[in-house]
């Protein structure tokens, strides 16, 4: 599905990835795992089209990024859950499940919507989902942080890309509570048989859950395994100071 | 600004001395001791009858016009007050609102004319506050007449220029995530002004309102002094007749009605945040 062809990602003179290639398919799913700043937020977002490298090509199905973004077609391909959720505090739950569908919606039905809130029952099924409570008419600003995350998920389930891209998505949660988002992460991509491809740092989860391990250490790949031969020495080496 | 960053990444360990801020500071306090030697401190400060008419008016404090007819001339002005400061400030809100979203400059206007648009648009902002509402009054009775629509334009007017640029701020103010991540779902650029700039920056625009809307009683108090009736014009009636018990009670009555707002505006920002 992805095909990522030799890029390279520098912020002003600093170099966060350098010369990255590697294909993933239908069926995968993909732990992004190494240091903090070896370029796996970075490549999350190139992968999403939200910053665009600085050398280098991405396509997604045969098609280049920058085209399908242009076309308004990458929304359908590609959804992000970033880090801090990102939602609107200030919106009801409704509202910020029914961004998902933005990448589909007219400006006036968007608008519309604001005011009589439209497809409640799509957004009631995803909520339903990501295993809280429909309550869609609470302002987002009032949930708890593990709701906000979910409600973050339910978006993107709204959104129905082929692909789940997550960055840390149980960086703040207890062990118990990682397992279970990640369980959530995994069949919702096995349901509607999705790509998942996410950044985490607890191994564990990753040879549970995941089928595929790329290990990025300042900027470039170390390794890139089937979970089944992710060994600890390429582990100690990734994280070696 | 470029020469001290510069400066200061030079040499992290010491302290700069001297920045932009600190200059300005020393500038003003020496401008300070300037004006204070300006003073002529050996002739009277305060003209000599001064004293004496402060003591006429704390005293008649004592002496306040409770008459009914009174109160009633009173309500009604200050009922005058409070729809001019309404009108006005509505004006001022369909005239802020779109400038202020259009100079915000983040609804996806093509980028060589929508930075012109956004130039201009502010400009005219510009252009619409610096002039003060009194000019403007002055300016509008000229062309209309002695009428209340005078006032209300005046206010709207100069009011207008004011928010603007303040919402014109707070939108391009908000977190720029919530954003990033809405782009992310498809949305436009409008999109992701209705599902995320616009909503965030809300609260903050509206308890603005609300101080604007405590300020547009003042002038519009203010502006009856030119002629147009309301608390204003009252209040210069009793001054010309000396009656400081009516001027009393038209104050107090000034006070209640900024209190009453103050209070309203309290509530509608519990339910907003």
């Amino acid at each position: 599905m992805f095909e990522v062809i030799n890029i390279s990602k520098n912020f002003e003179s600093v170099e966060a990835l350098k010369k990255v290639t590697l294909d993933v398919n239908i069926g995968e799913r993909v732990a992004l795992v190494g240091p903090s700043g070896s370029g796996k937020t970075t490549l999350l977002n190139l992968l999403a089209g939200s910053i665009r490298p600085t050398n280098g090509s991405i396509r997604i199905f045969e098609d280049n990024i920058d085209a399908l973004r242009k076309r308004g077609d990458l929304s359908r391909l590609v959804g992000f859950i970033h880090q801090q959720f990102d939602l609107v505090p200030h919106l009801n739950v409704i509202h910020n499940v029914n961004a998902g569908n933005l990448g589909k919606w007219s400006l006036a039905k968007s608008l519309f919507s604001l005011i009589k809130p439209m497809a409640e029952n799509e957004a009631i099924k995803a909520l339903r989902t990501v295993g809280i409570d429909p309550r869609l008419y609470v302002k987002v600003s009032k949930l708890s942080g593990g709701e906000q995350q979910r409600v973050a998920i339910a978006r993107v389930l709204v959104q129905d890309p082929k692909a789940l891209l997550a960055d840390e998505p149980v960086a703040s949660l207890d062990p118990k509570r990682a397992e279970k988002l990640v369980e959530l992460l995994v069949r919702i991509s096995l349901e509607d048989n999705r790509v998942l491809i996410a950044s985490l740092h607890n191994v564990d989860l990753v040879k549970k859950y995941f089928t595929r391990v790329i290990g990025l250490r300042a900027g470039e790949i170390l390794f890139d395994v089937p979970v089944s031969e992710l060994k600890q020495s390429l582990l100690s080496e990734l994280y070696e100071l | 600004m470029k020469i001290r960053t510069k400066k200061q990444t030079d040499n992290p360990y010491k302290q700069n001395y001297l920045s932009g801020p600190k200059i300005l500071t020393i500038v003003l306090l020496i401008a300070l001791g300037v004006s204070l030697n300006q003073i002529p401190w050996t002739e009277d400060l305060v003209h000599p009858g001064g004293v004496e008419s402060l003591q006429l008016f704390v005293g008649s404090l004592s002496n306040l016009d409770y008459s009914p007819s009174f109160l009633y001339i009173a309500f009604k002005a200050s009922l005058q007050t409070l729809i001019f400061a309404l009108c006005g400030l509505s004006l001022a809100l369909l005239i802020g609102i779109p400038l202020g979203i259009i100079s915000s400059g983040n609804i996806g206007l093509p980028k060589k004319t929508g930075k012109i648009i956004v130039f201009l648009t502010r400009i005219f902002l510009a252009f619409l506050r610096s002039i003060h509402e009194l000019v403007w009054a002055w300016f509008f009775i000229a062309a209309i007449g002695l009428s209340p629509i005078a006032a209300i334009w005046a206010l709207g007017i100069n009011y207008a220029g004011i928010l603007g640029r303040i919402f014109s701020d707070l939108l391009s103010d908000v977190p720029e995530e919530p954003l990033l991540s809405l782009r992310s779902t498809g949305a436009s650029e409008w999109q992701v002004f209705l599902y995320g700039r616009f909503p965030m920056a809300l609260s903050d625009m509206t308890s603005y309102i609300f101080y604007r809307f405590e300020c547009a009683i003042r002038s519009s108090a203010i502006l009856s002094f030119v002629g147009i009736s309301g608390l204003g014009m009252q209040i210069e009636l009793a001054l010309d007749d000396v009656n400081f018990g009516q001027v009393w009670i038209l104050l107090i009555f000034l006070c209640i009605l900024i209190l009453l707002v103050d209070q309203w505006s309290n509530l509608i920002r519990k339910s907003l945040s």
